[in-house]
């Protein structure tokens, strides 16, 4: 069952454009959106949690069509999600009001709304902080009561935009065990953008991203921007800024950002002869076990992400320092 | 110097004594004041956030008259609403003119202003994010307007209180519609007005320090909403 599904999706913000088309989220899972700041990760969020529009295409929620138009019937549809803002306002009361928001506005209140409260508090840490003045807490402190606030009425759909920006290292694994826990436990269906590759790679397997309102499908790893140049025989080649040449096999002249799938890189400790045309070459610099593969980061003029199994991991004998040969090839290279 | 420490000593007794005519002026104060102001808000209020929150041609224009308005000479509203309530006057048939809804209405255009401008400062200076936030949290324009008034409330107090104590202290509006007549129209300022070029200090002394009382009480309210808009 798929949550949310986009078809040729155009949404015009001032001088930005998003534009998306095909993409859809499964139902009771972790999705990740990466991206660098600007990439319309926040765009795509509002279009979801239907604050934004009007939008061209089509987006269905929970196999119904919502359309920009109903204006009236989109608070309705917001009520079944959860969405916690980056840089998320509260209110001016306390800490306990501000949670109990959510509630209020659905209708719950009285000694249901207390308890359902202070049992989000407890899984924020934040019981102390009930009476507080909510305007005066830090940002770590603001950003937990915000998604405090967001899980208070117990949403099936979370959609978390930057959930632990602002937050302290032992927090933010707080908070991302919390939502694992909601996932598991209530089968809550969460959609969180992050500029964190390592923690889209820590929350789930199932991680989109996005650069310049579209969606590069690789993931965030391997995203570098450069110039494209036609040669003889409609050879195309990037020149990757301050990094190597690569062959693509589509694409325009010009300046252009490609996209690599890290698990569409071969890794060998000698120069595979094969009929890839890109062969890049550098050391480890760094290993890191994901989800039962290993991600492993080369420096080869560029910092290249590969995504290998732990078998052929052990099999190559890699490790960090050992020179490798990332061979992929130019269809493997997405030109946005 | 001796007789200002007679008329001090003297105020005080009046003060203290709850002298008739004395608290028959600050009655008339309080009322007509407290009317005024409260007119004034039901008018200003919706006005100053129906500018501050929408997009319209001319919006600036509306602003920058009512920032000007705000320092409308008393004695200029006085001789507008005069002229309009003398017996020659187009609405002199009414009767108005030298009563307490004579004095009623010039504290309303002096109050006005300075509501609506201030409200319109309070809303503008709220956080956007407000409205998003709400949204996405699943208000419904009703619960959202509630939840933004909650959020504007301490800087349309401060607009309230800072309006009421523009009229309190007034005396120009009150002295040309309302007259001065005693027991009736006459109010703290026109009745210091009166003792004062009476040579009658004590009485307009222990009226002044009503006056101060309330203004130091309104200048302490006005501290405290700021600190708690922030």
């Amino acid at each position: 069952m798929k949550v949310y599904e986009l078809t040729g999706i155009e949404l015009q913000r001032g001088g930005f454009r998003l534009c998306i088309d095909k993409l859809h989220f499964e139902q009771g899972r972790i999705h990740a959106i990466a991206g660098p700041n600007g990439s319309g990760k926040t765009t795509l969020l509002n279009l979801m949690g239907f604050l934004s529009g009007p939008w061209r295409g089509r987006l269905d929620f929970r196999g119904n069509t919502v359309v920009p138009s109903e204006q009236t019937a989109l608070p309705a549809r917001r009520r079944q999600i959860g969405y916690l803002m980056q840089n998320p306002y509260l209110f001016n009361t306390t800490v306990r009001n501000n949670i109990r928001y959510g509630l209020d506005v659905r209708g719950i209140t009285g000694q249901s709304a207390e308890q359902r409260v202070r049992q989000v508090a407890e899984e924020l840490n934040l019981p102390e902080l009930l009476s507080a003045d909510a305007h005066r807490l830090s940002g770590g402190e603001a950003q937990r009561v915000a998604l405090a606030r967001t899980l208070a009425f117990k949403p099936d759909v979370l959609l978390l935009d930057e959930p632990t920006a602002n937050v302290d290292r032992q927090n933010i694994r707080a908070i991302e065990q919390l939502v694992k826990t909601l996932n598991r436990t209530c089968g809550t269906s969460v959609i969180m953008s992050t500029h964190s590759s390592d923690q889209a790679y820590r929350m789930t397997d199932s991680m989109i991203s996005m650069v310049d309102g579209k969606i590069a499908h690789a993931g965030y790893e391997n995203v570098f921007s450069g110039t494209l140049r036609l040669g003889n025989n409609a050879v195309k080649t990037v020149s990757l800024d301050q990094g190597p040449r690569i062959h693509v096999a589509s694409g325009t002249e010009g300046p252009v950002t490609v996209v690599i799938d890290p698990a569409e890189i071969i890794l060998s400790r000698k120069e595979l002869q094969s009929s890839a045309l890109n062969r890049l070459h550098g050391p480890i610099t760094k290993t890191e076990d994901v989800n039962g593969s290993v991600r492993v980061l080369i420096d080869c003029g560029i910092l290249l992400c590969a995504l290998v199994t732990r078998r052929s991991y052990a099999d190559l004998g890699l490790n960090i320092g050992k020179e490798v040969w990332a061979t992929f090839k130019a269809n493997a290279v997405r030109v946005l | 110097m001796h007789y200002i420490a007679n008329g001090v000593k003297e105020a005080l007794r009046i003060i203290f004594s709850a002298d008739p005519e004395f608290l028959a002026v600050v009655w008339v104060s309080l009322l007509v004041a407290c009317i005024s102001t409260t007119l004034t808000t039901v008018a200003g209020v919706p006005f100053g956030i129906f500018v501050g929150r929408s997009r319209f041609r001319g919006r600036q224009a509306v602003i920058a008259v009512l920032n000007t308005l705000m320092s409308l000479p008393t004695v200029v509203v006085g001789l507008l609403v005069y002229s309009f309530l003398s017996r020659r006057g187009p609405l002199g048939g009414l009767g108005l003119l030298y009563t307490r809804s004579a004095m009623v209405i010039g504290q309303f255009i002096l109050a006005f202003p300075i509501i609506a401008a201030l409200t319109v400062t309070a809303v503008r200076g709220l956080d956007e994010r407000i409205d998003l936030t709400v949204k996405s949290l699943g208000a419904d324009s009703r619960q959202g307007f509630r939840m933004f008034l909650h959020e504007a409330r301490f800087g349309i107090l401060a607009a309230v209180i800072a309006g009421f104590g523009r009229v309190f202290a007034e005396i120009g509006v009150s002295m040309m519609l309302g007259g001065n007549i005693k027991a009736y129209t006459r109010n703290i300022t026109t009745a210091i007005a009166l003792e004062t070029s009476k040579g009658e200090f004590a009485l307009g002394i222990a009226l002044g320090i009503v006056l101060l009382a309330v203004a130091f009480a309104i200048n302490g309210s006005l501290v405290v909403m700021q600190k708690k808009a922030k």
